[in-house]
């Protein structure tokens, strides 16, 4: 209400100035000084429920703004645990099944585990039944098989080559002469010195014998072994002229362990030679026929008395041996 | 190596991503606002770009998204809209801006993962 809608009230209520021909009604002049307050009272009412009003006014809409800005603050907030609790629902999930998977894996492992495990028992038998039929044909004894791995054993465990390494080469080597099976009697028994013709006879055992023991990873050892373990260490073997290291380890390594035991055995041709006699041969063939450091490690072994203690033992675990002790 | 750009103004959000992404090995950039959102995808030149819509003052997402698409030389990115904006409306206009795919929060790592490898491939 403005100063000038007050004058109007009063104006309309008129208590304009008396008209001096009027005689004056007794107390008027009390109501207008009455109506004058009663004015000015109101006037001050009213300005201070403007003032109160604004200031009300300004009070609400700073409440608004931090109620907004606490609703805005709210709902990041919100959000941002809903964000969270999404990404750690689905870490777990992505956890539980990665969990899974690695259980699965162990699964797949223990079963692969379990077939090799068979794999190894069937190609173990397998070699045996090979090696009874080259025991058979041959007359190679049981026991220089037995012997020669024996050797191969010690002289890679000696080499600090790994345990399975050491196991590999050991069954394989026992494999070397299968390919003798193609071999002719005559040639294969023969007392006298052979001819050419029948040395590349003699020769065809190892790429006989490599074909033979066919393509499964289980026999890829015995295979270079079958087919090197007559090279030379310095390229004048068969059937390839391998020289050096082109020849497996398991090669160079069957190779002195046959050697050596084919000489201190008895053959159709020859008595069984001593261990020093048969050493000897073995010293004088390092880097000419074998490799120089494996003739170290096993003239090593025979200082130690290895190889006596395993012909010993080779020989006492094979009491019954018929084709043994009836060689020629 | 794909590089990607990120918009929004919450910085848990932007480290959210940030980091679900780089476990795919790609390159990531990041802006706090519409502006900044812009003027990144001019001078980086992303493989992708994920927008937010709300983003405080100056242009929001779609706006964003609109001005990406009109331009010529950016035109070509890819754009995923990432909000919590969930309604049809929303959607609708945010593909009416140019979004290639549209994920509401809260999003979830594989979700927003497969999300940009499904439309790099196709890019």
């Amino acid at each position: 209400m403005s100063d000038d809608d007050i004058k109007n009230m009063v104006e309309t209520v008129d208590v304009s100035p008396r008209d001096p021909d009027v005689p004056e009604a007794p107390g008027a002049d009390v109501f207008r000084q009455l109506l004058h307050q009663a004015v000015r009272v109101a006037d001050m009412a009213n300005a201070q429920a403007m003032r109160m009003a604004l200031d009300f006014a300004k009070v609400y809409e700073r409440e608004q703004g931090v109620r907004t800005l606490f609703e805005a603050q709210l709902k990041q907030m919100t959000l941002m645990e809903k964000q969270a609790t999404r990404y750690a629902e689905d870490l777990a999930g992505m956890l539980r099944s990665e969990r899974e998977r690695r259980q699965e894996l162990e699964r797949a492992l223990e079963q692969e585990r379990i077939a090799s495990e068979e794999l190894r028992r069937t190609g173990l038998q397998g070699i045996s039944h090979l090696l009874l039929a080259a025991t058979i044909k041959d007359r190679t004894t049981g026991t220089h098989l037995q012997r020669v791995r024996r050797y191969v054993e010690a002289i890679a465990e000696r080499m600090g080559l790994p345990g399975a390494l050491v196991e590999e080469f050991g069954y394989s080597s026992v494999m070397h002469d299968v390919g003798k099976i193609h071999t002719p009697d005559h040639i294969l028994q023969s007392e006298h010195h052979l001819s050419d013709d029948e040395f590349s006879v003699i020769k065809q055992h190892c790429i006989d014998g490599e074909r033979m023991l066919g393509t499964a990873r289980f026999f890829e050892t015995a295979r270079a072994i079958a087919r090197e373990h007559h090279e030379r260490w310095d390229g004048k073997g068969y059937p390839d002229g391998k020289k050096g290291e082109e020849i497996s380890l398991a090669a160079r390594i069957v190779s002195i362990a046959d050697v050596f035991d084919a000489l201190t055995s008895k053959r159709p041709y020859k008595d069984a030679w001593s261990a020093e006699a048969g050493l000897k041969v073995i010293e004088a063939g390092a880097g000419e026929r074998f490799d120089p450091e494996i003739v170290a490690g096993f003239v090593a072994l025979a200082k130690e008395g290895m190889l006596e203690r395993i012909s010993s033992e080779v020989a006492a675990s094979q009491p019954d041996d018929q084709l043994g002790s009836s060689a020629k | 190596m794909a590089k990607l750009l990120v918009a929004d103004d919450l910085v848990p959000i932007r480290q959210m991503v940030r980091i679900t992404l780089s476990t795919q090995g790609w390159t990531i950039v990041e802006a706090k606002n519409g502006n900044e959102a812009l003027e990144l995808v001019r001078s980086e030149k992303p493989d992708l770009v994920l927008l937010d819509v709300d983003m405080g003052p100056g242009p929001n997402g779609f706006d964003v998204c609109r001005q990406i698409k009109a331009d010529d030389a950016t035109k070509d990115i890819p754009v995923v809209m990432l909000t919590a904006h969930e309604s049809d409306s929303d959607r609708a206009i945010g593909f009416a801006a140019g979004a290639t795919q549209y994920l509401t929060k809260p999003f979830g790592p594989l979700e927003l993962i497969d999300t940009i490898r499904g439309i790099l491939a196709h890019s």
